[in-house]
């Protein structure tokens, strides 16, 4: 008898289900952002082989990410803000290989031609500070904003270059409206309604220093933080946005 | 006032009345339902230019739970011989800290680190202890009661005694609506230390009245302290690097780092972040704690173990000491301050830190004693 009406009752709630307006279902896109050393996944504090029996290790590896879109007539805006904490992930052996996802499950069906981002704050959100958010927004996190650029610090790679004659500690951190990175991926992207497409979005931290054979004095550039260094600050900031690739799985 | 003064003076009746009391197992039932259970909201006021107080949602900060975690803060009924409060480590004219390289406890016990600040604790989103492992401060102050070096009881011993204890009934059914004193426990004394000690903000110093333009100007010194504190000084003073771990305007970036106290040996036989984590890139790490106040939470570190500010300043232009992991923003060829003249200027600078309103405020002191 109850079995009756529970069937009953799952019928009348079909039918009723039937007669609402069509939902034009959404697409669904993932976007993966992994850090990598030379294509294997990058560990904080393993010494990795660099250039010329050099050595290096990394201390910090964190970027802000904004912007994320995707177009083709029209933009569709995905995410203002992100942060690729890879200093804390990234710690994390069995974690190495997981990366930061974002899911938009919201997405109109259609192909896109391109994907949006910067590395970076664009200029309205570089004016806020972090008193404007609540933790655990990424904006929220007082380390990351640097009062004597007005800025936040938009990527912050630090590490160690262990060389015969000794060991350099480098700190390269990019902030200021001027270093942000806008970049773009043009490949055609089609995403189904119904179903989920993900991107991964890889940025290899050999490349930061290795650009087609060519090595980054790091001995004799080792920071980036005042004023003074910001020729060294702009060149890790082009040479980040050289070092990332894309993969439409 | 008047008012106060009489419920202050019972409270304090109540309280010399109970403290020999031994709690008895079958301790009788007391219903407390004919007191009025009606917490107000207590609004924790967030100064300009600070970021928003995380609160738990299942601890809302009432002015009865505030009360009551003051109460308790100062009460020595939470250790197992009624020598030790939480104020014994945390002394509020020391920006709650106890002026010891290493806190003392229960008997005399040496405990294994320095005490902590607890100016601004409520900011705190990353851990707590020197270490970070704890993640809140409900969670947290369950730890003292039961660290044999610290206060040596058992909970369910403290949960009897304030069981038993008239005014504690009354005051923990105002402020977490008991229905009869057998309902107290640990989780709301924690809770009531948690909401008293948010409470704790302090944003009243010469530094905060300079940010806020409620002072025109710092010192010259002190200025150009600060502009090394920051790497402002677009080159024509030595940069410190200070604020990359002790971030503005709480001083702290809430996380953990590596600043040269250790050899590899030392960080080996020692309890840092990577005992917590199990990760490399953690070894030898503790909390970057907050640097406000502290001209007043002498000696130093973790261990206690440089007495001076002008024994940081100099731990920090040498780079102290190296290891594997030691933070590449500690360099040993660095250009931290290194000159007499620049060291005294971080110094005064970092004196601009202290916030007396803070440590005189009457809200944050010994009910007790008042
Ligand atoms: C015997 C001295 C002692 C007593 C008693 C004591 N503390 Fe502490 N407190 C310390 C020490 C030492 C630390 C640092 C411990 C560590 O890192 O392992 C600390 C750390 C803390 C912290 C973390 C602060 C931060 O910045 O992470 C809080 C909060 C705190 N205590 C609150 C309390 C409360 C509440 C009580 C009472 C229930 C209490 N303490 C009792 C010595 C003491
Ligand atoms: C790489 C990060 C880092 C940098 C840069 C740094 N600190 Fe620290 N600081 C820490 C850490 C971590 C601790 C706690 C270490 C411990 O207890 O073992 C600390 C502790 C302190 C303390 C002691 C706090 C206390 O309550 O005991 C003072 C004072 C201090 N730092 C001042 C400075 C000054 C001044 C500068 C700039 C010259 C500076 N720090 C630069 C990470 C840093």
């Amino acid at each position: 008898m109850r079995i009756a009406t529970l069937l009953i009752s799952m019928i009348v709630l079909l039918g009723a289900c039937e007669k609402e307006p069509m939902v034009v279902e959404k697409a669904g896109l993932k976007l993966t952002f992994k850090a990598v050393y030379d294509s294997e996944p990058l560990l904080l504090s393993r010494n990795y082989e660099f250039m010329n029996g050099d050595s290096i290790r990394f201390q910090r590896a964190d970027l802000i990410i904004s912007d994320i879109s995707i177009g083709n007539s029209k933009n569709v805006s995905l995410s203002q803000v992100e942060w690729l904490g890879f200093s804390e992930k990234n710690a994390d052996p069995s974690k190495i290989e997981e990366g930061f996802s974002f899911n938009f499950n919201d997405v109109e069906p259609g192909v896109y031609t391109s994907l949006y981002w910067n590395i970076g704050l664009n200029q309205v959100q570089n004016r806020s500070t972090p008193a404007n958010y609540t933790f655990p927004h990424p904006l929220s996190n007082a380390e990351l904003y640097w009062a004597g650029w007005n800025s936040y610090i938009f990527s912050r790679t630090d590490g160690k270059l262990l060389t015969e004659s000794g060991t350099y500690d480098f700190s390269y951190h990019t902030g200021g409206d001027i270093l942000t990175r806008a970049l773009e991926w043009n490949q055609n992207i089609e995403l189904k309604a119904g179903e989920v497409k993900e991107i991964i979005i890889y940025i290899d931290y050999k490349k930061i220093f290795v650009q087609d054979g060519e090595v980054y004095d790091i001995k004799n550039n080792l920071s980036s933080h005042t004023s003074a260094q910001i020729a060294v600050a702009h060149a890790i900031a082009d040479n980040m946005k050289l070092a990332v690739k894309y993969e439409l799985k | 006032m008047r008012s106060c003064i009489i419920l202050l003076f019972t409270v304090l009746i109540a309280f010399s009345g109970c403290r020999k009391d031994d709690p008895q197992v079958d301790d009788p039932i007391v219903d407390l339902q004919n007191i009025a259970y009606n917490p107000s909201a207590h609004t924790i006021p967030i100064p300009p230019l600070f970021p928003q107080m995380v609160i738990p949602a299942d601890n809302p900060t009432t002015q009865e739970g505030v009360l009551l975690g003051r109460f308790l803060f100062y009460d020595p009924i939470m250790s197992r011989d009624s020598s030790i409060s939480c104020a014994t480590c945390h002394k509020q004219e020391l920006s709650f800290t106890d002026g010891l390289d290493k806190s003392i406890g229960i008997d005399g016990k040496v405990g294994k680190r320095s005490s902590m600040s607890l100016a601004n604790i409520g900011f705190a989103n990353r851990g707590l202890f020197w270490d970070g492992r704890v993640s809140s401060l409900e969670i947290q102050a369950l730890h003292p009661v039961e660290d044999p070096n610290e206060m040596d009881e058992k909970w369910p011993n403290v949960i009897r005694k304030l069981q038993v204890h008239p005014t504690y009934q009354q005051m923990f059914r105002k402020a977490f609506g008991i229905k009869n004193n057998k309902e107290i426990t640990k989780e709301m004394v924690a809770k009531a230390l948690a909401q008293f000690q948010r409470t704790m903000v302090s944003a009243g110093s010469k530094y905060d009245k300079f940010i806020r333009q409620e002072i025109l100007d710092l010192d010259n010194d002190e200025f150009e302290g600060m502009s090394m504190f920051n790497d402002n000084s677009g080159g024509a003073l030595k940069d410190g690097g200070c604020a990359h771990c002790h971030s503005p305007v709480l001083f702290t970036a809430d996380n953990y780092f590596n600043n040269g106290l250790l050899t590899d040996a030392q960080q080996a036989m020692t309890q840092t972040r990577f005992n917590v984590t199990g990760f490399n890139s953690d070894m030898g790490k503790f909390r970057a704690v907050s640097l406000r106040n502290i001209a007043l939470t002498a000696p130093y570190m973790h261990d206690g173990s440089l007495a001076s500010l002008d024994d940081v300043i100099e731990h920090y232009s040498t780079g102290g000491v190296p290891s594997t992991n030691v933070d590449g923003l500690i360099p040993e060829h660095g250009a931290v301050p290194t000159s007499a003249s620049e060291k005294d200027k971080l110094i005064k600078f970092l004196n601009t830190l202290t916030d007396t309103e803070f440590i005189n405020n009457p809200a944050f002191k010994n009910p007790f004693e008042q």
